[in-house]
C-alpha cells in the first residue's frame, strides 16, 4: 500500500468525519457509509476528491459504493492503475 | 444461559420504567443493545424465546391501533434462526408473503382492460396474471443471470435507463391502436406485473457487478422481500443486503435487539400519531386537507386559518406515518438479521430541505440517488462542482421523482388514456421541480454548520422554514390524483396565502 496515498484518503475521511462531529478513532477496515459515519453528501465530496487527487473517472468505472466503504478500500481503488483516467 | 443474562433483562424492564438502574433512566426505551447480558441472552434458546414473546406483544399492541405492519416480525425472527437455510427461508417466506397479497399485481386494471375490450367473457385474470408472473420471473432470471455478458457489449451499460426505456415501449405497444383486442389485455396484464418489480430488477442487475455474485434465486428472493416494501425497496438489493447481514449470533441478537428497540420507538410514535389526529379532527374538528382543498373547489371556503391548520395537520400527520409505517419495515428487517438503516431518522433535526428529504424518507431518497444521481453526477458538468451537484440533484428529484410516479401510477394511463393521464400529470411535475429545485439548490450551496448558531438561529428558524416549503409544495401534490388542475391547486394556494382577492 502507498503510504502517501493512504494518508492523503485517510486525512479526507478523517475530516468528513469531523464535520460530523465523529472524532472516534478510525481503523483502515472500519465500514464508512453501510455503518452510516458518512452519509450521501459525503459520498459526492469524496467522488470529487478522489477525482482531482487521484484522477479517477467514475463515469468510466461506474460508480459503487460498496467499493469505497473503508479506507482500506479506497486506497485500493485509488492505487489501482486500471481506474486512473 | 450465560453470566449476567437474567439481570439484564431486569435491567431492561426497569430501564423501560425510567427506574433507576436501568442504564440511563431518562430514556425512553433502554439501549438493550449495548448491554453485554442481554446480548449474551438473546443468543440463548431460552433468550430467543423470550425475544419472541417481546416481539409478539408488540405485534399485539400494533394490531390493537389498528396497524398489521408489524405482523411478520414473528417470522423474521425464526427466519433468522435458520442457520445455513437462512437464505431458503427468506425465499420461502418471501414467495408466501407474495402470493398472500397476490404478487403485488392490481388485477383491477387488467379487468378495466379486458372491459373496455369487450372480452369479459373470453379472457379470465387469474390465468393472465400467472402467465405474465413465469414469464417476467423467467426474464427476470435469465437478465440477472447474463447480464455481466449483456453489459460488456457496451449496448445495455445502464441497467435502469434499459428497464425504464423496456417498460415504456411496453405501455406505448399496450396503448398503440394495432394492439386492440387480446393483444392490448395481455400487453396490459405484462405492463401492470412488471411495474411492482421494476426498481428491485434494477437493483439486481445493479448487483451483478458487486464484489461477491450471488445465485439468481437469492436476488429473486428479495423482490419484494417478507419484511415489507413497496415499488422501493427497503434494503435495495443483495450487495446492500449483505453489507447490512448478522453475520455471528452475537451480531445478530445485536441486530435483532435493535429491531425490538425500533418497534418500541415506532409503537410510540403511533400512538403519537392516533392521540394527534383524535385531537386534531375530533376534538378540533380540523378538517383534512384533501376535504378543505375540495372544499374550497366546490364553493364552501373555511377560514383561512382552517386551511393553513389542515395543511399543518396533514404534515405532522405524515411526517409520523411514514416514520411509523417505515420503522415497522425496518424493525422487521432487523429481525430477520438486516441491521437495515432506519427509513426515517430524526427528521425535525433537518436543518436543510435535502437534508430533510434525505431523513424523511430515506429508501426512496437512496433509489434516486442510485439510479438518477450519481449516473448524472460522473458525466456530467465535471469541471462545475456546484453546477455538477446541482444539475444532479435536479435529475433525481425532479427527472427521477417524476419517471417514479408515473410508473407506480401507470394504472391512469389504461384508465385515461395517454393524454389526460400525460396532462393529469402538469401538477405533480410542478411539484417536482419545485422539490427539484428547493432540494438542489439547498444541496449545492449547502454552508458548514455552526456550532454556536444558538438555537433560535440553527434550530427553530430553519426547521419552520422546513415545514412552510414542505407545506406548501403539498398543495400541488394532493390529492394525488389526475383530476385536480394546476391551475385549481394555484388558485387554492393563492387562498391560503391571501392574495386570491388581488388576483
Amino acid at each position: 500500500m502507498d503510504m502517501n496515498t493512504h494518508s492523503h484518503i485517510q486525512e479526507f475521511v478523517m475530516s468528513r468525519l469531523a464535520l460530523h462531529g465523529d472524532f472516534t478513532p478510525l481503523a483502515d477496515e472500519d465500514p464508512l457509509f453501510s455503518s452510516a459515519r458518512l452519509d450521501s453528501l459525503d459520498a459526492v465530496e469524496l467522488v470529487m476528491f478522489l477525482e482531482s487527487a487521484f484522477a479517477m473517472d467514475f463515469a468510466r468505472l461506474g460508480f459503487d459504493l460498496t467499493r469505497l466503504d473503508s479506507v482500506s478500500a479506497i486506497v485500493d481503488q485509488a492505487s489501482a492503475p486500471s481506474n486512473q483516467a | 444461559m450465560p453470566v449476567g443474562a437474567v439481570p439484564g433483562w431486569h435491567r431492561a424492564i426497569r430501564g423501560l420504567a425510567g427506574a433507576p438502574g436501568g442504564g440511563q433512566s431518562l430514556r425512553l426505551i433502554p439501549k438493550i443493545d449495548k448491554d453485554p447480558g442481554i446480548v449474551a441472552a438473546a443468543q440463548t434458546l431460552a433468550g430467543r424465546i423470550r425475544l419472541l414473546a417481546a416481539i409478539m406483544a408488540l405485534v399485539i399492541a400494533f394490531m390493537l391501533l389498528g396497524v398489521n405492519d408489524l405482523a411478520v416480525a414473528p417470522l423474521a425472527a425464526v427466519s433468522a434462526y435458520a442457520g445455513a437455510l437462512r437464505r431458503h427461508v427468506i425465499l420461502l417466506a418471501t414467495l408466501l408473503m407474495l402470493y398472500a397479497h397476490d404478487f403485488w399485481v392490481d388485477a383491477g386494471v387488467i379487468q378495466q382492460v379486458i372491459g373496455q375490450e369487450g372480452l369479459a367473457q373470453r379472457l379470465d385474470t387469474v390465468w393472465l396474471v400467472r402467465g405474465s408472473l413465469v414469464l417476467f420471473f423467467g426474464v427476470s432470471a435469465g437478465l440477472i443471470a447474463s447480464w455481466p455478458r449483456l453489459e460488456a457489449t457496451g449496448f445495455l451499460r445502464r441497467p435502469t435507463l434499459c428497464l425504464i426505456l423496456a417498460f415504456l415501449t411496453l405501455v406505448i405497444a399496450a396503448q398503440a391502436p394495432i394492439a386492440a383486442g387480446v393483444p392490448r389485455v395481455i400487453l396490459w396484464s405484462m405492463v401492470m406485473v412488471f411495474q411492482p418489480y421494476l426498481w428491485f430488477l434494477a437493483y439486481a442487475l445493479a448487483d451483478r457487478n458487486a464484489q461477491t455474485r450471488q445465485p439468481v434465486w437469492r436476488h429473486l428472493s428479495v423482490f419484494h422481500p417478507f419484511w415489507g416494501s413497496t415499488s422501493t425497496p427497503f434494503g435495495k438489493g443483495l450487495a446492500y443486503l449483505g453489507r447490512y447481514d448478522a453475520k455471528t449470533p452475537e451480531e445478530l441478537a445485536v441486530t435483532q435487539l435493535k429491531g425490538v428497540k425500533l418497534a418500541c420507538w415506532t409503537l410510540i410514535l403511533l400512538v403519537c400519531l392516533t392521540g394527534f389526529s383524535r385531537v386534531a379532527h375530533g376534538l378540533l374538528r380540523i378538517p383534512s386537507f384533501d376535504q378543505t382543498f375540495l372544499d374550497y373547489l366546490g364553493g364552501l371556503r373555511d377560514p383561512r386559518y382552517v386551511g393553513w391548520a389542515s395543511l399543518a395537520a396533514f404534515f405532522i400527520e405524515d411526517v409520523l406515518r411514514m416514520a411509523v409505517w417505515g420503522g415497522a419495515i425496518v424493525a422487521c428487517a432487523r429481525m430477520a438479521g438486516f441491521r437495515l438503516l432506519r427509513n426515517t431518522y430524526r427528521p425535525l433535526e433537518a436543518r436543510t430541505l435535502a437534508e430533510f428529504w434525505n431523513r424523511y424518507y430515506f429508501y426512496y431518497k437512496e433509489l434516486l440517488v442510485d439510479h438518477f444521481f450519481y449516473p448524472v453526477f460522473t458525466r456530467c458538468f465535471r469541471a462545475h462542482r456546484r453546477l455538477r451537484i446541482f444539475f444532479a440533484t435536479f435529475m433525481a428529484a425532479c427527472v427521477g421523482n417524476l419517471m417514479y410516479h408515473f410508473i407506480r401510477d401507470i394504472h391512469f394511463v389504461a384508465e385515461m388514456g395517454w393524454r389526460k393521464a400525460l396532462t393529469g400529470e402538469a401538477s405533480h411535475a410542478f411539484y417536482t421541480l419545485l422539490l427539484a429545485l428547493g432540494v438542489g439548490l439547498s444541496q449545492a450551496w449547502q454552508r458548514p454548520r455552526k456550532v454556536d448558531g444558538g438555537w433560535l438561529r440553527e434550530r427553530m428558524l430553519p426547521g419552520l422554514w422546513i415545514g412552510f416549503f414542505f407545506c406548501v409544495l403539498h398543495v400541488f401534490d394532493a390529492p394525488l390524483d389526475r383530476l385536480h388542475s394546476i391551475g385549481q391547486r394555484a388558485q387554492f394556494l393563492s387562498y391560503l396565502l391571501g392574495i386570491d382577492a388581488w388576483i
